[in-house]
């Protein structure tokens, strides 16, 4: 999974710091998800999108999801 | 859990683990002097032998209960990967040991190895995870 969230945060002008404190989680997981090794749960991405005013999908996109050849 | 500034679980974690340690070796030194100057016999010396090991299960009551509060889910799958790691190389060692006992009659691990053995590496995998989720200056 990839995701906008390092673009979004730069947009705003928030330090990792200042996330992890909103999102009422460490800095180390912050890091982890904008750099793609760890993929947040689902209420994580929530709390993230609603953070950020966006859909879960504005956010975050499957990268698998983007080779789809429409083919079963 | 690194340097960065610890969680409300983390910190809860942090005093159980040094309340426990701290009781596990008064426990151990207790238990030990009371049996070597011959103070305890009969079945009494059954309870100094399950004693010590009652602060091992508070220790691993105290890991429980840190996954249970810690609400930073990537630090806590950390601390679940490390787990699994620690069984996962004790699991091999007792099986490749017991092979080892049951063919060739060599190969008992002296007492306490498992335990040892789990907690090293434990720290281990919590130190390599460490090292590679490390955050640098903040931008």
């Amino acid at each position: 999974m990839t995701n906008r969230l390092k673009a979004l945060r730069a947009e705003r002008e928030w330090s990792q710091a200042f996330l992890a404190e909103r999102l009422e989680v460490s800095r180390q997981s912050v890091n982890a998800i904008e750099t793609g090794r760890y993929d947040p749960s689902l209420p994580l991405a929530f709390k993230i999108a609603r953070l950020f005013g966006k859909r879960i999908e504005e956010i975050f996109e499957d990268a698998e999801g983007l080779g789809i050849s429409g083919k079963w | 859990m690194g340097c960065l500034p610890k969680s409300k679980a983390e910190k809860l974690y942090v005093r159980r683990i040094s309340v426990t340690m701290s009781v596990y070796v008064l426990l151990v030194f207790g238990a030990t002097w009371a049996v070597r100057h011959g103070h305890v016999k009969g079945w009494w010396l059954y309870v100094c032998a399950v004693v010590p090991s009652l602060a091992i299960l508070r220790l691993l009551q105290v890991v429980g209960l840190y996954l249970k509060e810690e609400t930073d889910e990537f630090v806590r799958q950390q601390m679940v990967n490390s787990i699994l790691w620690g069984t996962a190389v004790v699991l091999g060692l007792s099986a490749v040991s017991d092979f080892l006992r049951g063919y060739t009659g060599k190969g008992e691990l002296p007492g306490f190895t498992i335990f040892i053995v789990f907690w090293m590496v434990f720290a281990l995998a919590q130190g390599i995870q460490q090292l590679r989720n490390r955050v640098g200056g903040d931008d």
